[in-house]
């Protein structure tokens, strides 16, 4: 009688096909937990997750603000249907709010006040970047600023900011360093945002650029 | 038998390089669903869950400011038929809501779209050049400005000029609302004047560098007609009142 075995050289090719399989099997799903792991937002750190939350708290309160707004001008409109000096009156009051909002109109309030100098001595002067410019004003919006200007000069919706050689063009319009930015706004919560540490104040301590930031009682933007 | 034995040794070598390296995939396998267990996910499922609730209930607000505002227009112009003073006024406010970024805007303008790469980095690699960040948007948004975009949005969000774009680690926010790449910015304006301004700045041709090096989508589109959104922000200010 003939007895059928392996060798255990047929044992180790069997081993290592198998082997073989397992590797080709998991590759592709140990990919596809890595990249899952990276898009949903449970591998996260909490601390940016805790951000994006207050964020969208905040979101939430000024939506609310919104809709009371406009549910309230519905109801007064729906009251006053008959009454045109009503409307008159309402339409008027928006349109003061909406010629403030759009920089007709000069406007006055607490703020702080941030003068930005390069170091224009020494063997390689400090200069302030397109993108540094950027980062502050993005940082002074966030964290409640409602209006600002450039040396006197309002942003509005469609304003640019950008360098131009040693000058700074704000609309256009050309100015030069230093730079002085006036925000009003949240004071206190405008000084606390740009004061983080690693962000932008330190940045442009660290790329020798200085920036003084003060608080003003009463900051006034022209139009 | 001597070459038969050398084969074996290099098939011995290839099996151990094969089962440590298998030992190697099932340990990172499941090495991240351990961890997940001990550090971060009961706190980050639970996070998770509190900013999914928050992005569906301010959606709910979206919507509902939505509808107000379509009705309160129904409504001003139910009034503008009963009275001239009504009538002037009501459309010197809806210009001044379209100027303010509280109305839709369509018309012509430029698509620049951004998303991360679609290559993973290996470990050689700088993985920051991989990815769209909070910058870049902002860079763009300042161009499209620059030259001459008259409404800008950026996904769903209308972006003003109080509009902050930021970063909380790989998370991009916009109005506070969180962003989902490819990042499409959607600008009015000229698009022949928008577009090749933009693909001719430096900013954005670094970009077009990293695209071809990292892979990473950035591409400027030219558009008959684009659409954005109303601003869902209160014009009031809280701070700045009116200067005499």
């Amino acid at each position: 009688m003939k007895r059928i075995g392996r060798s255990p050289w047929q044992s180790t090719i069997l081993i290592f096909f198998l082997i073989s399989f397992f590797v080709g099997f998991f590759l592709p799903g140990q990919a596809r937990v890595v990249r899952e792991m990276k898009q949903t937002y449970q591998s996260q750190d909490p601390k940016d997750l805790i951000r994006v939350i207050r964020d969208l708290q905040q979101r939430k309160q000024d939506l609310l603000v919104e809709e009371t707004d406009v549910s309230q001008k519905v109801m007064q409109y729906l009251r006053s249907s008959d009454d045109t000096a009503a409307q008159v009156r309402q339409l008027q009051h928006e349109a003061t709010v909406l010629r403030q909002r759009t920089g007709a109109v000069p406007l006055a309030g607490p703020g702080i006040r941030i003068t930005i100098r390069e170091q224009s001595s020494g063997a390689s002067p400090s200069m302030l970047a397109d993108e540094d410019l950027l980062l502050l004003l993005n940082d002074l919006w966030a964290s409640g600023a409602e209006v600002i200007s450039l040396n006197g000069i309002r942003l509005t919706d469609s304003s640019s900011v950008y360098r131009a050689g040693l000058n700074v063009r704000v609309d256009g319009r050309v100015t030069q360093m230093p730079l002085v930015v006036d925000a009003i706004g949240d004071t206190e919560n405008m000084s606390k945002g740009l004061q983080i540490p690693g962000g932008v104040l330190d940045l442009l301590n660290l790329r020798r650029i200085g920036a003084i930031v003060q608080k003003v009682n009463l900051l006034r933007i022209s139009d | 038998m001597i070459t038969r034995g050398r084969t074996g040794g290099v098939f011995l070598a290839a099996l151990f390089v094969m089962v440590a390296g298998f030992g190697y995939l099932l340990a990172v396998q499941f090495e991240p669903t351990v961890n997940n267990a001990y550090v971060v996910p009961a706190q980050n499922v639970e996070l998770v869950e509190i900013m999914k609730g928050l992005e569906k209930e301010n959606g709910s607000a979206a919507q509902r400011i939505v509808d107000l505002r379509t009705q309160l227009g129904e409504l001003e112009s139910k009034g503008a038929a009963t009275s001239d003073e009504v009538r002037v006024l009501t459309q010197e406010l809806g210009e001044l809501r379209a100027k303010a970024g509280l109305a839709e805007a369509t018309g012509p303008g430029v698509i620049v779209t951004l998303s991360d790469s679609s290559r993973t980095p290996t470990l050689s690699d700088d993985p920051n050049y991989f990815v769209i960040h909070d910058g870049y948007l902002r860079s763009i948004v300042n161009l499209m400005r620059r030259y001459g975009a008259t409404a800008i949005a950026i996904n769903d969000q209308r972006v003003l000029g109080n509009s902050a774009i930021i970063c909380a680690g790989p998370i991009i926010l916009v109005n506070s609302s969180r962003m989902s790449p490819p990042y499409v910015i959607t600008a009015l304006g000229n698009p022949e004047m928008l577009a090749d301004s933009i693909s001719q700045d430096v900013f954005f041709q670094v970009l077009e560098m990293y695209r071809d090096q990292f892979k990473i989508t950035c591409s400027v589109e030219k558009k008959t007609s684009v659409t954005v959104p109303a601003s869902l922000d209160n014009a009031a200010f809280k701070y700045a009142v009116g200067a005499q």
